[in-house]
């Protein structure tokens, strides 16, 4: 049986978004409590979690990259 | 407000309606991986993308030739140089509060990082970009190729700033630390000649030295390691955010082409904003790392320079 590359490519971002959206979920929650904790210190925390949330979304990106090169390339 | 509201409301409405009855449906929707070639320079390989980080190096210079030109101590609120001036500040002061001294050392490299970044994501968002073009028969199907299109959606471009990103880092340790030290990072034979040292001088066999310098030996091939995988991290991270944003502007112009993209729109500005706020920083947190070697036994440079708090604690305890 034959499997299409659109169905692989598509479980590629599928599968591997999960882990990025969990953290940054964690992350956002954190920073909300650290927010409603200490509200003076927003723009160390909201800079801090942009940073961070980058990062978190670079996984899910390389799991883009790689659905989009088993789409497109080849 | 409420008029401003149902207003916005119907246009977005009659908008989809026209979007997906008339002619003005748009036809075709083509995602290209690769950057498309354009022409041959020499043994250069012209890209659209390749053309597009050119206007981006004539924009920077034109912009720096502008703003520098007549160069006063206190410029005019509205000037070119008081506008500039600004934002370098911004970016020194944020760099400053990252890695403190050497900011000063670093800028040139960061920030032409940053400015270079943010120039050719924004770039793709002009009208006209990676939307004028030609089509041409290629293996007997018709392809459309702009003539433009934004210079970090090719890997090629991010690849090779990532190889500038970690090389300075390189270069800069080197400077700072000097050759040896921050050789022995990756090669680290400073607990072997000290086990050898031992060995002869003492004639017995320290199997704890022999042990740390093993596992330095690991941790040095690690570190060889990391600074390759960090390429790699650099380049996709900037490649596929920036082509992913693309591609979403793409899709969403493809459901509905008039209003429904514009939020989009400002958020892949954002979202091209932070990556290449992204790499500055990271890439100052690696150069930062490069050249403190703080990692770097850190027994030894307690005993160059106690700190007060332990000639402090010295003193107490006697």
């Amino acid at each position: 049986m034959e499997i299409s590359r659109d169905l692989i490519a598509g479980l590629t971002i599928a599968i591997g978004s999960i882990a990025p959206a969990l953290s940054i979920g964690r992350f956002v929650s954190s920073a909300m409590e650290a927010l409603g904790r200490n509200p003076e210190a927003e723009r160390g925390i909201s800079s801090n979690l942009i940073v961070a949330l980058a990062f978190t979304e670079a996984i899910a990106i390389y799991a883009l990259v790689v659905a989009l090169a088993i789409k497109f390339v080849g | 407000m409420r008029k401003v509201k149902w207003f916005m409301a119907l246009a977005l409405v009659i908008a989809l309606i026209l979007a997906n009855l008339g002619p003005l449906k748009v036809q075709h929707l083509s995602i290209q991986l690769a950057a498309e070639h354009l022409f041959d320079l020499g043994p250069l390989h012209v890209t659209n993308t390749l053309l597009c980080s050119w206007i981006a190096v004539a924009i920077l210079i034109v912009v720096g030739w502008v703003s520098s030109r007549r160069l006063v101590n206190t410029p005019a609120a509205k000037s070119w140089q008081n506008i500039i001036e600004t934002g370098i500040e911004a970016l020194y002061n944020y760099m400053q509060g990252l890695v403190g001294d050497k900011a000063r050392a670093f800028f040139p490299v960061i920030a032409t990082f940053f400015l270079y970044i943010l120039t050719c994501n924004w770039l793709g968002f002009f009208p006209g970009v990676s939307s004028i073009g030609f089509w041409e028969e290629i293996d007997g199907q018709r392809v459309f190729i702009p003539l433009l299109r934004g210079a970090t959606t090719d890997l090629n471009t991010t690849l090779a700033l990532a190889v500038c990103s970690v090389l300075s880092s390189q270069i800069y340790g080197v400077r700072f630390q000097g050759l040896l030290a921050y050789g022995s990072r990756f090669v680290a034979i400073g607990k072997l000649a000290a086990f050898f040292q031992a060995l002869a001088r003492e004639k017995k066999v320290h199997l704890k030295l022999l042990f740390g310098s093993v596992l330095d030996m690991f941790i040095g091939i690690l570190e060889l390691f990391e600074e390759l995988t960090k390429i790699l991290s650099f380049s996709f991270r900037l490649f596929g955010n920036i082509f992913g944003g693309e591609v979403l502007l793409v899709v969403i112009a493809f459901l509905a082409p008039f209003v429904a993209s514009v939020p989009f729109l400002a958020l892949e500005m954002f979202g091209g904003f932070i990556q290449a706020a992204i790499f500055a920083i990271l890439t100052t947190a690696f150069l930062g790392r490069a050249t403190s070697g703080e990692h770097h036994e850190p027994s030894s440079d307690q005993a160059k320079v106690p700190t007060a708090s332990q000639t402090g604690q010295a003193v107490i305890s006697r």
